[in-house]
C-alpha cells in the first residue's frame, strides 16, 4: 500500500507554477502528467467537466486499488463578489447542469476559507449568485468519490474574476500570477491532505508478518481475510513477539492455511 | 466543536434553527436539501470526520417515537410500556465499544429541529398508553451532551410536567445538567447516568467526563430532589473485572444515597455483527475490538468470561440496593 496525491488541474497555464513550486518532473504527455519524490501527482486534464472527470479515472487506473489516493482540484474560478486573488476550499459544488450537490468534508482546519462552488458548462459572466464558478469541480469530485473515501477530496480556487473584472479581460500573465500568489496555501492543503492520508495508511496497515505467512504457506482468499484479522488481533493484544516468533518457527513450512489459521486462533482464545 | 453547520432547507427559517445558528455564530453555515445527501453517502471515514465534525439540522420525518427493544429499560417492572426516541443521531463523546461506530456511515451530528413534532408524537403515543409508561430519550446519542446548543431536552421536560403518570428517562455521561438544577425537579424525569470503572473508562470512553465528574453531577442532581438512576454498561469482561467494578460501587455508592436511587441496571457488553466488523474495519489495531468475541444470533458479545460475572456484579451490586431497583439490561 502507497499514498498518493492527485493533482488535477485544467489548464498548463495554471499548472506550470505547482510543478515548478513542487519540483515535479514530467512523465508523460498525453495526459501530461508530472510527478515528485513525495507522491506528489499533477495531471493537466483540459478545460471542462468530461476531461475533469477523465483526469482522474485516468490516474486512478494508475495504481489500481494499491494506493490511499488523496484528491486536490486546483484552479482559477470566477466570482461575484470576492476579490482577485482571494482563496476558497470549495464545501458545497452544485452543478448547473443537474442541480445535484456535493459536499467536500471539512476537516482541513488549517485553512478557514470555505465557500460554494458552483460549475458550469461555459465561462461564466452574469455571477448571478454570490458563489464561486468553474468548469471541472463537480465532474471531478463525482469521479474521484467513486474511488477514495470523500474526506480525502478537495478542491481548492483562486478568484481571477468576478463582476468588476470579467473573465474575457484574463491573460495567461495574470494567471500565472494568480497561481503564484496562493503557493503557499496551497502547499498548506496539500502538507493536511497528506498527513490524514498518513492517518489512514497506518490505520490500515498490515502487519509485516503477514506478508511473510503469505508468502509461505497457501492460503485461500478466505483464509488470507482470516490471517490478516488474527495477526491485525495480535498486535492489537500486544502479542507482536509470538508472531514473530512463529514466523521463525520451522514447523511453518510443513503448515498448511487451516492449521497455520488454527494454531492463531487457538493461541488468543485465553482470556485478554 | 463542530467544523461547519449543514442546514436542511426546509427548516432554515424556523425558530428552533434561528436560535441553535445564533448560538454558534463563528461556523460556515451550508445549506442542503435533506440531510441523507450529507450523512448517508457512500465512502465516508467515520473515523477520519470523528476528529472535525459537523453539525447537521435538519426535519425528522417518518416514525419519530418506537417501542423500546425489549429488555432495554425497566418498563416491564413498571406494568407499563417502553418507548424510546433520538433527537440526535450519534453523539459528542467517542466511546470505543460504541454501536453508533458501526451503525453509521458518517460521524456527523444530526440534530432535529422539528421539536414540536416530538412532542405531539409523544403526546399521542401517551393517549394510547397505560400509566407508567417509559419514554427513554437517548438512544443513538447522548441525551444532554449537545443540550447547550440544542435546549431539546429543557424543550420537552414541560410536556411531562403535565403527562407526571408517564415517565422519561433521560439517558447520558454528560455532565451538562445546570438547566435541570435551575428548575424544579420533575418526579417523573429520571436522569440516568452510564458508568464504567475507572479504568475502562479512561481507555475506551474518550472525551467523556471523568467518572468523578459524572458522579458529582448526578450527586448534585440527587441533592436538588431529582430522581437519578445508575447505567452499569456495558460490561466488559477482563481478568480481574469484577475488583474494578467492587471499587466502582464503593465509590459511586458513597457518595450517592442508594435509598433515593430510582433504578440501578447492568448490561454486558454486545453489538450486532454487523456493527462490530465496522468498528473492527474502522479500528483494526483497537485492543478491546481485538478480544475473543462470540457470535449468537446475529449478536456479537465477549467469549472467554465466565457465566457467572453478571450475577457475581448483581450479588455486588445488592449488597448496596434493594433488589427492586434493579434490573438486568438486555
Amino acid at each position: 500500500m502507497t499514498t498518493k496525491i492527485n493533482l488535477v488541474v485544467a489548464h498548463t497555464l495554471e499548472a506550470r507554477p505547482l510543478i515548478k513550486y513542487l519540483g515535479l518532473r514530467q512523465t508523460a504527455t498525453t495526459p501530461p502528467l508530472y510527478v515528485n519524490e513525495d507522491g506528489i501527482r499533477l495531471i493537466v486534464s483540459g478545460e471542462g467537466q468530461h476531461c475533469a472527470w477523465q483526469a482522474v479515472n485516468y490516474l486512478a487506473e494508475l495504481d489500481g486499488t494499491a494506493a490511499i489516493q488523496a484528491w486536490l482540484n486546483i484552479g482559477i474560478a470566477g466570482h461575484q463578489s470576492m476579490n482577485i486573488a482571494q482563496i476558497l476550499l470549495a464545501n458545497k459544488i452544485v452543478s448547473r447542469r443537474s442541480g445535484e450537490a456535493v459536499f467536500p468534508t471539512l476537516i482541513l482546519p488549517a485553512l478557514q476559507k470555505f465557500g460554494e462552488l458552483h460549475t458550469v458548462d461555459e465561462p461564466e459572466r452574469q455571477y448571478p449568485e454570490n458563489v464561486a464558478y468553474d468548469m471541472e469541480a463537480f465532474a471531478f469530485f463525482k469521479a474521484a468519490s467513486a474511488i477514495s473515501t470523500v474526506e480525502l477530496i478537495h478542491c481548492f480556487k483562486i478568484i481571477s474574476d468576478n463582476k468588476q473584472n470579467s473573465v474575457d479581460t484574463l491573460i495567461p500573465a495574470r494567471v500565472k500570477s494568480l497561481m503564484e500568489s496562493a503557493l503557499g496555501e496551497i502547499r498548506e492543503v496539500v502538507a493536511e491532505l497528506q498527513q490524514l492520508q498518513g492517518q489512514v495508511y497506518q490505520w490500515q496497515q498490515s502487519p509485516p508478518e503477514l506478508e511473510f505467512f503469505l508468502d509461505e504457506v497457501h492460503l485461500t482468499v478466505t483464509q488470507q481475510t482470516q490471517l490478516l484479522r488474527l495477526c491485525q488481533r495480535y498486535y492489537a493484544l500486544g502479542m507482536k513477539s509470538e508472531l514473530q516468533k512463529l514466523t521463525c518457527s520451522r514447523i511453518l513450512t510443513s503448515m498448511d492455511g487451516r492449521e497455520l489459521i488454527g494454531r492463531l486462533q487457538s493461541k488468543l482464545a485465553g482470556p485478554q | 466543536m463542530f467544523s461547519a453547520v449543514y442546514i436542511e432547507e426546509a427548516v432554515r427559517d424556523q425558530a428552533q434553527v434561528k436560535a441553535i445558528l445564533d448560538r454558534l455564530p463563528e461556523l460556515p453555515q451550508i445549506s442542503i436539501d435533506q440531510y441523507g445527501e450529507l450523512f448517508n453517502r457512500n465512502r465516508q471515514n467515520f473515523r477520519m470526520q470523528k476528529q472535525l465534525p459537523s453539525l447537521i439540522l435538519a426535519h425528522k420525518t417518518g416514525r419519530r417515537i418506537l417501542p423500546a427493544p425489549s429488555g432495554y429499560g425497566f418498563e416491564s417492572t413498571r406494568n407499563g410500556r417502553g418507548y424510546y426516541f433520538s433527537h440526535m443521531l450519534n453523539c459528542i463523546y467517542d466511546c470505543r465499544y460504541c454501536f453508533l461506530q458501526g451503525m453509521f456511515r458518517s460521524a456527523n451530528y444530526v440534530l432535529f429541529v422539528n421539536y414540536e413534532d416530538f412532542q405531539n408524537d409523544i403526546e399521542t403515543t401517551i393517549s394510547k398508553s397505560p400509566a407508567g409508561s417509559v419514554f427513554y430519550s437517548g438512544y443513538d446519542c447522548d441525551s444532554l451532551a449537545l443540550e447547550p446548543v440544542s435546549r431539546f431536552c429543557s424543550f420537552i421536560l414541560p410536556l411531562f410536567e403535565t403527562h407526571n403518570e408517564h415517565i422519561l428517562e433521560i439517558r447520558t455521561k454528560s455532565t451538562q445538567t445546570r438547566f435541570l438544577l435551575e428548575r424544579e425537579p420533575l418526579p417523573n424525569c429520571i436522569v440516568a447516568m452510564s458508568f464504567s470503572p475507572k479504568r475502562h473508562s479512561e481507555r475506551w470512553e474518550h472525551k467523556v467526563p471523568s467518572v468523578e465528574k459524572r458522579l458529582e453531577s448526578l450527586v448534585r442532581l440527587q441533592q436538588a430532589g431529582w430522581p437519578v438512576a445508575l447505567r452499569f454498561e456495558p460490561v466488559i469482561a477482563e481478568p480481574n473485572v469484577q475488583r474494578l467494578y467492587q471499587e466502582l460501587f464503593e465509590l459511586v455508592f458513597t457518595e450517592l444515597d442508594p435509598s433515593c436511587l430510582h433504578s440501578v441496571s447492568l448490561g454486558e457488553f454486545r453489538l450486532p455483527v454487523d456493527f462490530y466488523k465496522k468498528m473492527v474495519r474502522l479500528y483494526p489495531q483497537e485492543p478491546l475490538l481485538a478480544k475473543e468475541m462470540q457470535s449468537k444470533s446475529g449478536m456479537i458479545t465477549m467469549a472467554n468470561h465466565s457465566e457467572s460475572l453478571i450475577p457475581e456484579l448483581e450479588r455486588a451490586l445488592l449488597a448496596y440496593i434493594k433488589p427492586a431497583n434493579y434490573y438486568r439490561c438486555a
